[in-house]
């Protein structure tokens, strides 16, 4: 289905979902980095080691995966067509 | 020898073109950064100039040919796109000036169509690919951006709530670092390729070169080095308006706007949709604020943007098929286009002296650095 007759629909719905899903995806997987540190921070000063390793774990893994994200959007950019 | 004059002459338009870009992009990639504080303007337009000048080299695709499918391209020389080009920068500066960001993108486009439908009317236009490639990204892009800063943000709030807020804003201003670095990084392997295609193109019609030749070294090292000066320089009055005019933001909103603007763009990009840089940061920021009041959102600074958009495409085309008429009353040579040149470069003398008189207070912004 093509809307105003130049345009696929099923286009602008992949990109609409495919950026949702990337933006809040994105932002999210940040902020639990932000949510482990802090948390991790405060597990070891209220002298609580094994939640203070378990939230550094969580911040750890998502800096790993956010990093991820970015070297697929270097990917997409080097993989650009004419 | 008239038309290698006009060739050059080109060429030099193209990278001043490509500098206005740069200078007018700039505050996609670093206005939330500077705002929140995640980094000092300095440090901010350094690397983002670095990464634009990187990024111009990593893609070299030519999907840079910009008017393709919108005009005929049989009917493109060097004096429409001259004229088209003269269109572009007039826009990006008359915007600049007012402190809006656009898409410099369809300034381009706009000039383009404009230059074209004075050499060759209106059938040398194809509407359809103006609706499909203009009119509809232009549609979608601020809007889905707004909608998904908006889910971010509060997705974001949700996670981080209740943390301290010191804390948190250091986090998400690191965080800034790595989205204004891929933010600039895509702006290079996407916008340089624009003048890159230009010039190419116009070495093309001009004879010195086959369509299917390697774009020249010189051709990307000049067009990388001109976004790249351009976005040092930094179109300042356009990152206080994108910064700091339509909401006042905390670095959860930057990082939320900035990420979710990079996502969207490269997503776009993915399923070969691509859309306005401008667009879609502004439109991730005035979503980043909205989600947290609406109230938050300056929706008369969003109005004059959105007015500048809808603008963007009428006002460069009738500058570029002004600038078409003007340089065919000096015939097919050279004379035509440095006529052009000389009155333009006059005209940002005379606006740049009496702003220099003014005692620059026109430019409250130029001072943030």
């Amino acid at each position: 289905m093509r809307l105003l007759g130049v345009v696929e629909l099923g286009q602008i719905v992949e990109v609409i979902w495919v950026s949702i899903v990337a933006g809040v995806g994105i932002t999210a997987i940040f902020s639990f980095v932000v949510l482990g540190s802090a948390r991790s921070g405060e597990a070891r000063r209220a002298g609580r080691p094994a939640a203070s390793v378990a939230y550094a774990l969580l911040a750890a893994l998502c800096l790993v995966a956010f990093a991820a994200i970015v070297v697929v959007g270097v990917q997409i950019m080097l993989s650009k067509e004419a | 020898m008239h038309s290698d004059v006009v060739l050059w002459i080109v060429v030099a338009t193209a990278l001043a073109f490509d500098f206005t870009n740069g200078f007018h992009d700039t505050a996609n990639s670093i206005a939330t950064s500077v705002s929140t504080r995640a980094m000092a303007p300095r440090v901010a337009v350094l690397m983002a100039a670095g990464l634009n000048f990187i990024g111009a080299f990593l893609s070299l695709a030519v999907a840079a040919t910009i008017a393709k499918g919108i005009v005929d391209s049989t009917s493109v020389t060097l004096l429409t796109v001259f004229a088209g080009l003269i269109g572009a920068i007039a826009w990006n500066l008359v915007t600049w000036w007012r402190g809006l960001p656009s898409s410099s993108s369809h300034a381009l486009i706009g000039g383009v169509v404009g230059a074209t439908i004075a050499s060759e009317g209106t059938s040398g236009v194809f509407w359809d690919g103006l609706v499909e490639k203009v009119a509809v990204p232009a549609l979608v892009a601020p809007v889905l951006a707004m909608i998904a800063a908006g889910i971010a943000i509060l997705v974001a709030y949700r996670i981080v709530g209740r943390q301290s807020p010191g804390v948190v804003s250091r986090g998400f201003r690191v965080g800034q670092w790595a989205s204004s670095a891929l933010f600039s990084l895509s702006h290079g392997t996407n916008d340089a390729q624009k003048t890159m295609g230009i010039i190419f193109l116009a070495l093309v019609a001009n004879g010195n070169m086959s369509a299917d030749a390697d774009i020249p070294l010189w051709v990307v090292v000049s067009a990388a080095s001109a976004i790249a000066l351009g976005t040092y320089f930094g179109g300042w009055r356009i990152v206080r308006t994108m910064g700091a005019k339509i909401i006042k933001m905390d670095p959860a909103q930057g990082f939320a706007a900035q990420g979710v603007g990079s996502a969207v763009i490269l997503s776009a990009s993915h399923v070969g949709f691509p859309l306005s840089t401008t667009h879609v940061m502004s439109g991730a920021i005035m979503g980043a604020g909205a989600a947290k009041r609406l109230s938050a959102v300056r929706w008369g600074v969003a109005g004059n943007i959105v007015l500048a958009w809808v603008l963007t495409l009428p006002c460069s085309a009738a500058v570029g098929a002004l600038t078409y008429g003007v340089v065919r009353i000096f015939g097919d040579g050279s004379v035509g286009p440095v006529v052009v040149v000389i009155a333009l470069v006059a005209a940002l003398i005379a606006l740049f002296a009496r702003r220099s008189i003014g005692g620059g207070r026109a430019v409250p912004a130029e001072g943030t650095r």
